[in-house]
């Protein structure tokens, strides 16, 4: 016996008895549409969500460290952490490894760091403990592309600057510092503790020469020139020559896309470098999001299972009434597998059209939805954004998922009628 | 051709055994026409399901062609069935929901045969219906519901008809018009058995046997 012919038998059977045939569809369908629906949001956001964190320079960041790759990923929004003491040496990095890392496909900017942290420092007769960065200004600190939003007053940092620094927006916010025209070229004094005592420090005078713009990377930190920062990190360290040993603590290597990302750092790892980027924790997101998306669908399968319930009752009644019927295709010559297949298929048929219609009507759902978010609430027609996404594979499955209920219903009634004697049904009345 | 051996059958309702046929011992041969009389509940239906491979005896053996059939599995015993036996039942047992065309298709559907528009035109035009393709079996007298019904059990040409006395729900004319029809099939070869209340139509088959309290009287 064909499929096909199992698929008409149903058909004839279930057109039979449309009233039933199309309540039962409705209970399935409306499980298949919350399903639908719920779990769409729960894509839709998360699309959303990740799409809006991509637009952040943080993802697009491989972040290269010359130490063995550590456990635990400390998120740190431009101020680097540090605690070399913990570290394990891997693999330095140096100049002309800058430079390779600058000609991977899909690099746009390349920073090297050596960190410094804490620092202490003195401004507008206040003390506070930051931290900071130097960099060789032969690099460009920011991409070509962000630097006119960058500096809100004064200058970057330039080859020949021996003490001039650029001191982040935020630390002048906490100084209370609001005309930053007027601290140029100001004379401040830095300060690192010695390594052995906190007490015992290391000062410094630096000029302030430009202010980095709140929005921006390194709001927060100063940003000294190199040389200044070796000799700072030797003293708090209490390492001769650190530079010429570790080479710098950290390179940022940005990607032009988010899509090179993974690339780039597959190459960089492949030069023996360990490198972390803000994947991984991206993808930690989206393991909560499966909750969140599990927890949605599991509504709509309940209603699917109280349907597909339903189903199970109307099969158990369709086998009833077909007990003739099936005595005279028994004695037709229909095995009892073909007996069985025949509700199995004809369950699995309702399960189908509920799904469908379902699935049909969610997917309208969502767009009404959509459509209603972006002219109502957004406000911003030029940029549709789906709260509600649906991929196909979801779809497909949802559908799938309604057949199998549906036959995990028919199957004991299935089962039953092909189990009848034969002689015996042919007698029913 | 058909060969019963032994056979019994009995039914058991609550603590009573109750014996439909007792030691039947039966010989047909190909292209038999062979009548079953006697009176209700003698066994004659129970002896015809049990050669259809529908009821199975309680012990005994039915030889088709040499092979024992209670020894297939459902699977092969269902092709037996389907491809060797033809039935035909007093209450017709057509499909209502089915057209004229569907109904007689539903053991091509069975066997996965092809052609089967070809083959069901053809079945019934051997019992007359071919102008009545599309009707539903309500639309249809008697007589011509028992036709569909014979087209149906030729369909995929067996070689055994069983008859339920499929006159039984007919009158006497188109109840003959029947028998006519399965005399015309006999002559074509089919073996016929036939189960019947009246002894005229009995007088028309080859052999008549006679069953009373599950056994066989008279050949």
């Amino acid at each position: 016996m064909k499929l096909i012919d199992f698929v008409k038998i149903a058909f004839t059977n279930l057109r039979k008895k449309k009233l039933r045939t199309i309540l039962n569809s409705i209970a399935i369908a409306i499980g298949a549409m919350l399903i639908i629906v719920m779990v769409s949001l729960g894509f839709g956001a998360q699309d959303y969500i990740v799409e809006e964190l991509k637009k952040y320079d943080l993802f697009n960041v491989v972040s290269v460290s010359p130490f063995k790759e550590v456990k635990t990923v400390t998120i740190s929004f431009g101020t680097p952490q540090e605690s070399i003491n913990e570290k394990e040496i891997n693999k330095q990095i140096f100049d002309k490894d800058i430079e390779k890392f600058k000609e991977i496909k899909g690099v746009s900017h390349v920073i090297g760091m050596i960190n410094v942290n804490p620092l202490n420092v003195k401004i507008n007769g206040k003390e506070l403990t930051i931290s900071a960065f130097g960099y060789n200004p032969y690099y460009e600190l920011f991409p070509q592309d962000k630097m006119k939003e960058v500096v809100l007053a004064g200058r970057l940092l330039k080859e020949d600057d021996v003490n001039g620094v650029l001191i982040g927006e935020k630390i002048l916010k906490s100084a209370k510092i609001n005309d930053y025209n007027s601290i140029m070229n100001r004379e401040i004094e830095i300060a690192v503790p010695n390594f052995l005592s906190l007490d015992v420090l290391l000062k410094e005078k630096v000029k302030i020469v430009g202010v980095i713009n709140e929005k921006a990377d390194y709001s927060d930190t100063m940003v000294l020139p190199l040389k200044l920062a070796v000799k700072l990190k030797e003293y708090s360290v209490g390492e001769e020559k650190y530079f010429e040993k570790y080479g710098y603590d950290q390179v940022s290597v940005r990607a032009e896309s988010f899509k090179d990302v993974n690339n780039i750092a597959e190459e960089i790892k492949k030069m023996g470098f360990t490198v972390s980027t803000f994947e991984e924790a991206l993808n930690e997101l989206e393991k909560y999001f499966s909750i969140f998306q599990g927890i949605l669908g599991s509504i709509g399968i309940i209603v699917l299972i109280v349907a597909s319930i339903g189903v199970l009752n109307t099969m158990i009644i369709a086998v009833y009434e077909k007990i003739k019927f099936i005595g005279i295709l028994r004695a037709l010559g229909a095995s009892r597998k073909d007996i069985r297949n025949i509700f199995l298929v004809e369950s699995g048929t309702i399960g189908f059209i509920g799904g469908t219609l379902g699935t049909i009507i969610g997917l309208i759902l969502n767009q009404l939805i959509n459509i209603f978010i972006n002219r109502i609430i957004l406000k911003r027609p030029e940029n549709f954004v789906k709260i509600f996404s649906t991929p196909i594979e979801f779809i497909v499955l949802v559908i799938v998922f309604s057949i199998f209920l549906s036959c995990i219903s028919g199957l004991y009634p299935a089962i039953k009628a092909s189990k009848l004697d034969p002689v015996e049904a042919l007698r029913y009345e | 051709m058909i060969h019963i051996e032994n056979l019994y059958k009995y039914y058991i309702s609550g603590k009573e055994k109750y014996l439909a046929l007792k030691d039947i011992n039966l010989k047909i041969e190909k292209g038999e026409f062979v009548a079953i009389i006697g009176p209700s509940g003698s066994g004659k239906s129970t002896l015809l399901n049990i050669i259809g491979g529908l009821d199975r005896p309680s012990s005994g053996k039915v030889f088709i062609d040499g092979e024992d059939i209670f020894k297939f599995d459902d699977e092969r015993l269902s092709k037996y069935r389907n491809k060797r036996i033809g039935y035909i039942f007093q209450s017709f047992y057509l499909e209502p929901s089915y057209t004229v065309f569907e109904n007689v298709m539903i053991p091509l559907i069975f066997s996965g045969d092809g052609r089967r528009e070809e083959k069901v035109k053809k079945a019934l035009e051997k019992v007359g219906l071919s102008h009545k393709l599309r009707s539903k079996p309500t639309e249809l007298s008697g007589g011509e519901r028992q036709r569909v019904a014979i087209a149906r059990a030729i369909v995929n040409d067996p070689d055994i008809l069983l008859c339920d006395e499929p006159t039984g729900n007919l009158d006497s004319q188109t109840g003959l018009s029947i028998m006519n029809l399965l005399k015309d099939l006999n002559e074509e070869g089919k073996t016929i058995l036939l189960v019947t209340h009246n002894l005229e139509y009995a007088n028309m088959s080859s052999r008549i046997l006679k069953i009373r309290d599950g056994e066989i009287k008279e050949d």
